[in-house]
């Protein structure tokens, strides 16, 4: 069970043409690089590109993915409606993150998250204290500190619907 | 967006699918990898992939024109260490016709850090080795089946009929290419990935109602439906 890389990165270019239509190419640079590297590439190509269209190029996202090789299989029961909803804070700002189909063992009976769960401990580690600076809210400024921990439900959407829906 | 988008995906056990996210300073693989155990070590469904993106802005000329047509260059790919062909590399430019274009040749390949989808090396073309083509001129032959340029005039307009043109273009070539230049005609035909598109209104809608909105969610979705749409 581990998570194995896509053997690239994929570098989305956008294009806009003088009638507003937009449109997009790809291409991809192989893993192993230094994220330095991946994006001068990226510009480099960019620019060649702009020089050959006639259009604009708006921007190009750089993706990169894991795929895990061997899935433990879920949990009896387990169903992704059923969130661990964390609030944390970044200079008083706040930001969620959800955990899908939270395991119940995690959940206290008033319905707050067990916060002092070696599980939850750990979450609290990577984010606050063990990677400072890395995990940031959408502004870029730094989590430093968690504002709650609560089961919270959604909605089961269409595309949430069991695939079995009779007995 | 100014920071990278991580997204850990999972499979509840009615095979359902949802994801969360976090915000990243960088794509550093050690933080990554340690945000997915925690994630393991709390949730009970399964973890099946993770992704992470970032967009970034280029400010290139402004558009004029648009009657070039898309020129498509496909490159070879082949096993790193040698052995037969085993991809090969389309890339479609818009707006762009083979004088242009032809400039280009070449410049997405190994050599300059490019590889295939599949990470197999894209060869660097010898310079007259198959002269790339147009569908305005001639169709490949033998001599310069791997190396290939087509033109659809008149941009999106026409996308049928010339998608018909390509797919009998792709019956003129090997295997390997033929399948490329037929997954991008696939893709020509379903353009925007409407399914991700409804996927993400439909989350959307459902923060809103539940009344749980949260601001950096909603930001997030939204760019991801103005990127999927293809806008600056």
């Amino acid at each position: 069970m581990a998570l194995v890389p896509d053997p690239v990165y994929t570098v989305t270019y956008t294009f806009l043409d003088e009638t507003g239509s937009k449109a997009t190419t790809q291409a991809y640079i192989r893993q192993g690089l230094i994220i330095q590297d991946v994006i001068a590439r990226a510009t480099a190509l960019a620019a060649a590109l702009g020089a050959v269209s006639n259009a604009q190029i708006t921007g190009y996202t750089i993706s990169r993915s894991w795929t895990e090789d061997a899935p433990a299989g879920a949990g009896a029961g387990s169903r992704v409606e059923r969130k661990g909803r964390t609030i944390w804070l970044a200079d008083n700002y706040k930001t969620r993150i959800d955990i899908p189909s939270v395991a119940p063992a995690q959940i206290l009976s008033d319905g707050a998250l067990n916060r002092n769960s070696v599980q939850f401990l750990a979450l609290r580690a990577v984010l606050l204290t063990d990677f400072i600076g890395d995990f940031t809210d959408s502004r870029g400024v730094s989590l430093d500190a968690l504002a709650a921990a609560y089961e919270s439900y959604v909605r089961t959407t269409p595309k949430r619907q069991p695939t079995r829906k009779l007995a | 967006m100014s920071q990278w988008r991580l997204r850990v995906w999972f499979q509840d056990a009615s095979g359902t699918r949802s994801y969360t996210g976090a915000w990243l300073r960088s794509p550093n693989e050690a933080a990554i990898f340690a945000f997915v155990e925690a994630l393991r070590g709390l949730s009970d469904a399964q973890i099946t992939h993770v992704d992470i993106s970032r967009r970034y802005p280029y400010t290139s000329q402004i558009p004029s024109g648009r009657d070039r047509g898309i020129a498509v260059l496909v490159h070879r790919a082949v096993d790193p260490f040698g052995g037969p062909e085993l991809d090969a590399f389309p890339m479609w430019v818009p707006e762009a016709d083979v004088g242009y274009a032809r400039d280009l040749w070449g410049y997405t390949t190994t050599p300059y850090g490019f590889v295939a989808r599949s990470g197999f090396n894209i060869a660097n073309p010898t310079i007259e080795d198959g002269e790339p083509v147009s569908l305005d001129n001639e169709y490949p032959d033998d001599s310069d089946d791997y190396y290939l340029i087509a033109i659809r005039r008149n941009f999106w307009h026409k996308l049928l009929r010339d998608a018909r043109a390509y797919n009998t273009l792709s019956f003129t070539l090997p295997d390997a290419q033929a399948r490329r230049v037929r997954l991008d005609i696939r893709d020509l035909f379903l353009g925007v990935p409407m399914q991700e598109i409804l996927q993400r209104l439909d989350t959307i809608i459902q923060l809103l109602q539940d009344g749980s909105a949260n601001v950096d969610e909603i930001e997030y979705l939204l760019m991801q439906l103005i990127e999927a749409l293809g806008a600056p």
